[in-house]
């Protein structure tokens, strides 16, 4: 039982606001944003001010906002937030400010059909898909990439590859829209398929691997025509549950041999699990617009796509010298994208001079003074290969035991496209339907990205 | 804040004047004014002016846009084109969503209400909606349409007529309501039942009676069985919420099987509502105990935290009586929740880890994930919420066995970006420590090295929790000694300097330089700002006086002439001469009080929440547990939907019992505190002082320290717990503090009464023994106490405050609403002071009286308003004439919230000395007298 929901700009502007109860006070949006804005640290997604309780989510820099006087299940109120983006963005193509603005009064029947009286009542992207008649504004694909990988399904595209599509045909409208590029030439009959996975780790100076896990997901996004039902085979020897004690599993390795032993997997609500414990087949009607098939977590040892040798040396009372060297441990037809490694350097750096190797146009590298930390960027980082960053530190005061401790960690930032660590797979993705003619593209793609990779000197 | 213009896609007619709209707030629509009030009657004639004149002012602007769009209305009204009338319609909407006020157009709207096109009747209804309140009149005419739109042929239309005529919220339309209503339950189609039940609920807000009174109940009741899971999951949320007096629907075994069977064709929100009924249905016997739990596993594989933690809840309850069977259920429990925790995002993995925190404050459901700490290992790029309930988390987690990992992983936080997460890391690091005496070795170890850091809000953190540990380990001391000369510059606020302070009068045998290390401090005593460190300075120099007197007693007698001349704080001055006159009266009595033998502590607080977090797990899966407060503490009591559907179990009870029960749990927290400050009075004499004994002590110092009436009788109470007579402090949590008052006993004269009291109860045993001890002293003490009665008399001598215990207030001194917002805002907030109340429930009686009483008291009120049961005050006075006579004397500001259930607090600003600001709030109390402790 939400009292109000309204969505904010990042600026705080109030782009859509809607009272379904009307027992909480007008005027809570200035009052919520001034409160998060002016937070010591991250505003925690849920907090009571004067009675009234705040829950919101924040998604590509927008706040979408419920309070309510009630004492709810904050599980259930945080999820309804999440559903209720995936559905404006289901609908709008985008999560953005510009196409909220653009589809204000889609988004109020989008509500209106959500939520009654501050109780969910349809909020399926399907079930809606039959009583919204607003048709969706489209509206530039940003090209900022940011934007898409916050998205979590899109990805750069460095080659231009036939047998690829666009990774912003995504960023497709799931209902009528106007002025639809594909609307023109017939609705395309196809399925996106993303095997995304999510690595921790935190290695040592020496590089060992201190803790590691994989958050991963299979997500897909469906335009497919009918409602047919899929089967997604997996690959068969997979293992869910760990016992304790039980040594690491020998898979993983980078698409060899072994089981794969996920620790724990949980699915969406419409996935029949009958062939799962004997066949690892997932059987389901695939809903409209973006969803998760599966979550899975895998706590047993990975070959850490990323070796990280750090090394700090003093030359001079007032010089240091850190080496960073970083080896891809990925088959070489692979490469980490968009590569960012950070390193943070001691408050006292007068500045700093790198050098890189090998010399490409690929990598760049800078000292941030404001951040005081030296940012590193490899543009595509290919498997097997090694780079080296050696950064001269000039410091403002003779160097001691605790300056030198100043420096680190090194956190990296990267996508690997078309590449899974855990070794978990798509054998197939059947359509079970009659006709031979219904044939559409499908498209299986693997992600690995990083969640929180750092080396500890 | 800058408006964007609305939204314009396909522009028809004239754009909105730039820069109009930025002239109204955006905070939503607000209420039109009266029909004939100032706008309407001018604007109303608006269709015979001319379209668009020259925009003269700034608020012609916003009739002029009102009055386009109403030109605009009217003009496609007649128009053939859809589109063109969608847009205009689409633009009204546009201006609502910016917070101007279009309710002018109500008329207008109506007539297009006729339309057929359902985008624009789907804005239509929305407008209505949101202005049929503020437009009842005229709102009838729209009820017309809707009633003909309820019998539409389209399904589709039905409900959303239905809908819309239950959201308008208007008083004179039931028998309208009621009609349309029975006929949606009875419809064919599930989208019209299922709107239907909700628009039941919606009339049972207007008018309870009319759904009481009617069959629409047992209608509702029959509807659970409904063929449409979303039929049943509204039922099911309309009944619960129409019955919460009565702490839920009723929920027999019959429903509950249905449900359970079916439980797999709901929707995530559906098996939510469902499990949370679970939960108020006792299982008849063990085997539908094991039956319930078998159904309810399947669900532990769902992608939704909602219905993961719902089960997790019913399962709580369930094995609550089976401590074996629970932990069971927890290990079942861990993986799912695990999963949730890392594979959601932020907001929903910080819900579930708030959630796991509470299941591991069960000491027996420890071992469930000890060997999972590395689960909360935080990341790096994880926001500071999380971070600090994963804190938490691995302090709970932690035993003998993985403590050196988690300590090794915890000190790399220290050097975290964020200083909040630094310091939490610390506090969790001396939590450890007093939890697990195994690893102090090493966490001093790494406590001096957090000191080598050399960042200044880490040094502080540091000091206050090596002050902890030594509490406990006092052993441990040798090895920190070294540094304290290092640890007094580098601490950087008054709470490291306390801590600082605390074990140099402690420990100060063991440290060579100790005198000389206070010696510079008690120099710049002027200088010292705040009054908590002064405080702690007498007593760490007092302390110090008795292990090292040649070398103290010089530094002694100029700081005890300091504090008792130039301190302007009344517990600064207090305590100074409280330590004098004790001096000066026997020096052994002295030491045995002030440096008597010490127990280690043995825990710090923690024990105290136990009672809360039993509370907390009747409410499993709702607010409370995430902020650590059962839900009476911040729902509303008085609305009586306010306890709310997520209620626990144990909450069942209707919620008129909840404010009784609120008043139960601040009755047994008084009754614990006493016992728990005499007990740490009987350990810790100078722990009343010692502000930077948090968190363990803080609970203690908030009811010692500040709620006191004034000045002379706060220092009382440190003398009660300061020579380890807990009776006194009892006394001072009711009304005995006002007698003390009332009583014409100077302070000093009480002070000595009771010191001699104390000291002739004492045994001589006791003080012979420890007067064996501290013979050495004896004469340094004496020459002090001479070197000070020889200078200006200290006794009489302070401020006027401390004999005359009240303040002279101005009549009616000069002050209005913008200055007091403006000085109010410009203050810090010099005391606040929250006291038990009862209050009846007529808030507007109890408005006028305490205004009343106040202004007899020359306390004068700026504001005031009831918001619930929340009264709330804004106060204003003047101390008479001020230091010229004639002149302007201090102000003081006061916001006053009354609220039953909680409480009176006050919140004190001025700009006037503590003294005076302590005999305002004495003042203040007594003008509320009447309305508090009844």
């Amino acid at each position: 039982m939400i009292s109000q929901f309204y969505i904010l700009s990042p600026r705080g502007d109030t782009i859509i606001n809607r009272d379904f109860r009307g027992d909480v006070a007008r005027g809570t949006a200035e009052i919520f944003f001034r409160k998060v804005k002016f937070w010591t640290g991250d505003a925690p997604p849920i907090f009571n001010l004067d009675g009234i309780n705040y829950i919101f989510v924040k998604r590509n820099g927008l706040y979408f906002v419920v309070t309510t006087a009630f004492n709810v299940s904050p599980s259930y109120t945080v999820e309804m937030l999440q559903r209720m983006t995936k559905v404006v963005k289901d609908f709008c193509g985008v999560l953005s400010e510009e196409s909220i603005r653009k589809n204000f009064v889609l988004v109020y029947e989008l509500l209106d059909e959500m939520l009654d009286f501050g109780y969910p009542q349809l909020t399926s992207t399907e079930q809606l898909k039959g009583c919204i008649h607003n048709e969706a504004i489209m509206t530039e694909q940003p090209s900022h990439l940011g934007t898409m990988r916050a998205a979590g399904i899109a990805l750069p595209q460095l080659q231009i590859n036939p047998k690829t599509v666009p990774s912003n045909a995504v960023h497709r409208p799931v209902g009528l829209t106007q002025g639809d590029p594909y609307a023109s030439k017939g609705r395309k009959n196809e399925i996106f398929v993303d095997i995304l996975e999510r690595l921790t780790v935190v290695l040592n100076a020496s590089g060992y691997v201190l803790n590691s896990c994989i958050d991963g997901s299979i997500q897909m996004k469906s335009y497919l025509s009918g409602s047919p039902e899929l089967k997604l085979a997996l690959n068969e020897d997979i293992v869910v549950g760990r016992q304790p004690g039980q040594a690491g599993s020998g898979g993983g390795h980078g698409g060899w041999y072994g089981v794969v032993v996920l620790d724990d997997c949980n699915f969406h609500e419409q996935v029949d699990l009958r062939d799962f414990d004997d066949h690892k087949i997932l059987s389901f009607v695939p809903p409209d617009g973006e969803f998760v098939v599966m979550n899975y977590r895998i706590t047993s040892d990975f070959r850490a796509p990323f070796r990280i040798f750090p090394q700090v040396e003093q030359i001079t009372p007032y010089k240091l010298e850190c080496v960073i060297k970083i080896r891809a441990d990925i088959p070489e037809q692979n490469y980490g994208g968009n590569m960012v490694i950070s390193c943070p350097m001691p408050k006292h750096t007068a500045f700093v001079t790198n050098e890189l190797f090998p010399q490409t146009p690929m990598q760049s590298a800078e000292y941030v003074a404001s951040d005081t930390k030296v940012v590193w960027n490899i543009k595509k980082f290919q498997g097997g290969a090694e780079h080296t960053l050696r950064c001269k530190i000039t410091l403002s005061q003779p160097c001691s035991e605790t300056i030198k401790k100043e420096i680190g960690p090194v956190s990296l930032t990267f996508e690997i496209p078309m590449y899974n660590v855990s070794n978990l797979q798509v054998r197939y993705l059947r359509i079970s339907e009659r006709h031979a003619a219904y044939n559409p593209y499908r498209w299986v793609r693997y992600v690995t990205q990083s969640s929180s990779y750092i080396c500890r000197l | 804040m800058s408006i964007p213009p609305p939204p314009r896609t396909n522009p028809v007619g004239p754009p909105p004047p730039p820069g109009a709209p930025s002239g109204h707030p955006s905070i939503g629509p607000t209420p039109a004014p009266p029909p004939g009030g100032p706008g309407g009657a001018t604007s109303l004639p608006g269709a015979s002016r001319p379209p668009g004149p020259p925009p003269q002012f700034f608020v012609d602007h916003k009739k002029g846009e009102v009055n386009e769009l109403r030109q605009l209305l009217r003009q496609v009204q007649l128009d053939k084109d859809q589109q063109k009338k969608r847009d205009a319609i689409k633009k009204v909407i546009a201006y609502m969503t910016l917070g101007i006020d279009v309710s002018k157009l109500f008329s207008e709207m109506i007539m297009a209400t006729s339309t057929t096109d359902l985008v624009q009747k789907k804005m239509i209804y929305l407008y209505l909606a949101n202005y049929a309140e503020s437009n009842s009149e005229l709102a009838i005419l729209a009820v017309n349409t809707l009633q003909k739109d309820c019998r539409d042929e389209d399904p589709t239309i039905r409900g959303l007529a239905l809908r819309s005529l239950c959201s308008l919220r208007l008083t004179n339309m039931v028998e309208y309501l009621e009609a349309a209503i029975r006929r949606g339950l009875n419809d064919h189609n599930g989208y019209v039942r299922k709107t239907a039940v909700v628009g039941c609920l919606k009339l049972y807000h207007i008018s309870p009676e009319v759904v009481k009174d009617s069959d629409l109940l047992s209608i509702l009741y029959k509807l659970t069985a409904d063929g449409d899971p979303q039929v049943v999951t509204n039922a099911l949320c309309a009944l619960n919420e129409m019955h919460t007096e009565e702490g839920g629907m009723a929920f027999d075994r019959n429903l509950m099987i249905h449900l359970l069977n079916r439980i797999r064709y709901f929707s995530e929100w559906g098996q939510s509502i469902i499990l949370n009924l679970l939960t108020h249905y006792p299982p008849a016997d063990d085997n539908e105990r094991f039956d319930i739990m078998n159904i309810l596993e399947e669900r532990l594989k769902h992608a939704s935290a909602a219905v993961v933690l719902g089960v997790t809840k019913c399962f709580v309850c369930l094995t609550e009586s089976h401590p074996e069977l629970h932990y069971q259920v927890l290990l079942r429990l861990k993986d799912p929740l695990l999963t949730l925790v890392s594979t959601s995002c932020f907001e929903l993995s910080y819900t579930v880890l708030v959630h796991i925190l509470l299941l591991l404050s069960k000491v027996d459901s420890l071992g469930v994930m000890e060997h999972d700490y590395k689960h909360f290992f935080c990341r790096y790029n994880e926001p500071s919420y999380i971070k600090t309930v994963k804190l938490d988390i691995l302090k709970t987690l932690a035993t003998p066995a993985n403590v050196g990992e988690i300590l090794t992983e915890l000190s790399e936080y220290v050097s975290d970006v964020d200083s909040d997460i630094a310091k939490k890391t610390i506090q969790a690091v001396g939590a450890l420590a007093l939890k697990i005496p195994e690893a102090v070795d090493t966490i001093v170890e790494q406590l001096l090295g957090f000191l080598s850091l050399d960042i200044d809000y880490v040094s502080t953190a540091t000091v206050v929790v090596m002050k902890d540990l030594l509490r406990k380990y006092q052993q441990q001391f040798s090895r920190v000694v070294g540094v304290m000369e290092k640890c007094l510059k580098v601490v950087a606020d008054p709470e490291g300097l306390c801590a600082v302070l605390w074990m140099l009068g402690e420990f100060g045998e063991s440290i060579d330089d100790s005198p000389y290390l206070l010696e510079p401090l008690v120099e710049r005593f002027g200088e010292e700002e705040s009054a908590s460190v002064k405080t702690e300075l007498l007593t760490a120099a007092m302390k110090l006086f008795f292990k090292r007197p040649p070398e103290m007693q010089k530094i002694l007698g100029s700081l005890l002439s300091k504090a008792v001349q130039e301190t302007s704080s009344p517990d600064v001055h207090d305590r100074a001469l409280l330590y004098y006159r004790l001096v000066s009266y026997n020096v052994l009595e002295a030491q045995r009080i002030i440096n008597c033998a010490k127990q280690p502590v043995e825990g710090f607080q923690e024990n105290v929440d136990k009672d809360v977090k039993e509370k907390l797990f009747g409410e499993f899966n709702s607010l409370s547990v995430l902020y650590g407060q059962t839900y009476h503490k911040f729902v509303n009591t008085k609305n009586i939907f306010a306890a709310g559907r997520y209620q626990g179990s144990e909450s069942r009870g209707a919620s008129t019992d909840a404010l009784p029960e609120a008043l139960d749990t601040t009755q047994t927290d008084l009754n614990g505190l006493p016992a728990a400050a005499a007990a740490a009075a009987d350990e810790e004499p100078n722990l009343l002082g010692d502000t930077a004994d948090q968190p363990s002590t803080s609970l203690l110092m908030d009811h010692t320290h500040v709620p006191l009436p004034d000045g002379p009788a706060a220092a009382l109470g440190g003398v009660g717990v300061g020579v380890g007579d807990g009776g006194d402090l009892l006394g001072l949590g009711g009304g005995e503090g006002e007698e003390q008052r009332a009583a014409p006993t100077t302070v000093a004269d009480s002070l000595l009464g009771d010191i001699e009291h104390e000291a002739t109860s004492v045994p001589p045993a006791a003080a012979s023994s420890a007067g064996s001890a501290g013979s050495q002293p004896h004469p340094g003490a004496l020459d002090l106490a001479f070197g000070l009665t020889t200078s200006p008399p200290p006794a009489p001598s302070p401020s006027t405050s401390s004999t005359t215990p009240s303040i002279a207030l101005a009549s009616r001194p000069a002050m209005d609403a913008p200055q007091f917002e403006r000085r109010w805002t410009a203050l810090s907030v010099r005391h606040t002071e929250s006291r038990s109340a009862a209050l009846p429930t007529d808030t507007h009686s109890v408005l006028a009286a305490v205004e009343q009483s106040c202004e007899q008291r020359r306390i004068y009120c700026m504001a005031s308003g009831a918001a619930g049961s929340q009264l709330k005050f804004f106060f204003y006075a003047m101390e008479e004439g001020g230091p010229g006579g004639g002149g302007v004397g201090v102000y003081f500001f006061v916001e006053c919230v009354m609220e039953a259930g909680s409480g009176v607090k006050v919140t004190v600003k001025s700009e006037g000395g503590a003294d005076k600001v302590a005999l305002f709030v004495a003042e203040l109390w007594r003008a509320l007298q009447q309305f508090i402790g009844a």
